[in-house]
């Protein structure tokens, strides 16, 4: 597959402004008659089938379960849709049973191409960037673009510009985690499948406990190999029914703690002084200057 | 190596007609090992020219004619589908392409008589 998410979110973008949407909630049926495809809303579909699509005699058909809440039929189709205009098959059997990572490159490109027509970027980012950070403000843009408050969660933390992150979890394990640029930029490695840490607030939601407002916990907690230190915000949610943890996580004031390898250039000590290397750049240091060709 | 839905097809048309990978390849004027790697799924998409021999020297039905077509431009098939479909000579040619062309969201797949039956009703109500 030639494919990758850069090049989805690419011809996602492209497909958008051809619909061109001037205001949200968007009209999913004008994505769907962009794609030359019909909707039909089934009722024989079971609780775990959320749609499907075919092409029939050269017409394409979207069938959406009606039985769903509406923004998950309505992301429903645009992922359909995204199977269309991707020319992306399914795998014949499913992917594993809960695993994102383990989940079908083809279905993870659907459901990012899915998030940018039903969030357009356009449209989305300037009132996410302007949103006070919180789980709150992420349910608030989830109903004025009725959308999930997962999908709208991971669009949040995708494109604001403040560095924070919202992991989805399942059975108390990291399923997927969606990272904003400055975050992705710094290393700040959520990994998959690893357990919540236990003194998250997120672990203590999922044992019972209330999340009244959000709660600090060392940056290290959560990211893999963290070595710059700092404290991060954290707010989170539990879902009974399908045991899923929805954690909102960021650094209050916006700011991520300056690289440790970096400090001796803050402090203003040499190099020398310092004892420490510099970072490795690519640029070689010898032979000097005047014998390199 | 997997076996394709197009190798399937075309070993079970070959073996229905009690032919050899060698009878067959004479009987097309193809290469017998080409034939062999076309069954087996080292090579998934013939020439309309090759493809047109194969269903001359298979005598091949117009639906299995058809489905070969449709499988030589669609390698993703699933072999299952197309197994389930040679079991099941009321489904025709259009029902096994709607099938065979299903995306799903989700990791709930419906069994393949459940997708036909599904894609049957589509049709009679479209």
């Amino acid at each position: 597959m030639s494919l990758d998410e850069f090049s989805v979110v690419i011809k996602a973008r492209e497909f958008v402004r051809l619909v061109n949407p001037a205001t949200f909630p968007v009209t999913v049926e004008d994505h769907v008659k962009q794609a030359g495809a019909l909707v039909r809303l089934e009722t024989d579909l079971g609780e775990d089938e959320p749609g499907w699509s075919c092409e029939i005699k050269g017409k394409k058909y979207i069938c959406v379960n009606v039985k769903d809440r509406l923004e998950r039929q309505r992301f429903t189709i645009c992922h359909e849709v995204a199977h269309i205009v991707l020319g992306l098959p399914s795998d014949h059997h499913g992917s594993s049973t809960w695993s994102y990572v383990k989940k079908s490159p083809a279905e993870i490109f659907c459901d990012v191409f899915a998030a940018e027509l039903l969030l357009p970027y356009r449209l989305f980012r300037p009132i996410a960037d302007k949103a006070v950070i919180g789980l709150a403000a992420i349910d608030d843009l989830a109903g004025r673009f009725v959308a999930s408050s997962m999908a709208t969660g991971s669009r949040f933390a995708a494109v604001v510009n403040a560095p924070c992150a919202y992991v989805i979890s399942e059975q108390g394990k990291v399923r997927y985690a969606s990272r904003s640029k400055a975050l992705r930029e710094a290393n700040a490695w959520i990994a998959p499948r690893i357990e919540m840490p236990q003194i998250s607030l997120s672990a203590r939601v999922r044992g019972g406990a209330a999340c009244n407002g959000a709660a600090q916990i060392e940056a290290g907690e959560w990211f893999q190999h963290w070595e710059r230190g700092g404290v991060l915000l954290e707010e989170a949610r539990h879902l009974d029914r399908l045991d899923q943890t929805l954690t909102l996580l960021w650094f209050e004031d916006e700011d991520i703690p300056p690289s440790k390898g970096r400090e001796w250039e803050k402090s203003g000590q040499s190099e020398e002084d310092a004892e420490l290397l510099p970072e490795l750049d690519g640029v070689l240091r010898w032979p000097g200057k005047k014998r390199r060709r | 190596m997997t076996q394709s839905a197009l190798g399937l097809l075309l070993q079970t048309l070959r073996e229905e007609r009690g032919l050899s990978l060698r009878e067959v390849a004479q009987l097309g004027d193809i290469d017998h090992a080409y034939v062999y790697r076309l069954e087996t799924g080292a090579k998934e998409s013939p020439s309309d020219d090759v493809l047109s021999k194969l269903i001359k020297a298979l005598k091949a039905g117009k639906r299995e004619a058809e489905m070969l077509r449709y499988l030589a431009k669609h390698a993703e098939t699933d072999p299952a589908l197309v197994a389930h479909v040679l079991n099941d000579k009321t489904v025709p040619y259009e029902i096994f392409a709607a099938a065979a062309s299903a995306a799903f969201r989700g990791n709930v797949r419906p069994d393949y008589a459940k997708l036909i039956e599904r894609v049957r009703r589509i049709m009679e109500e479209e």
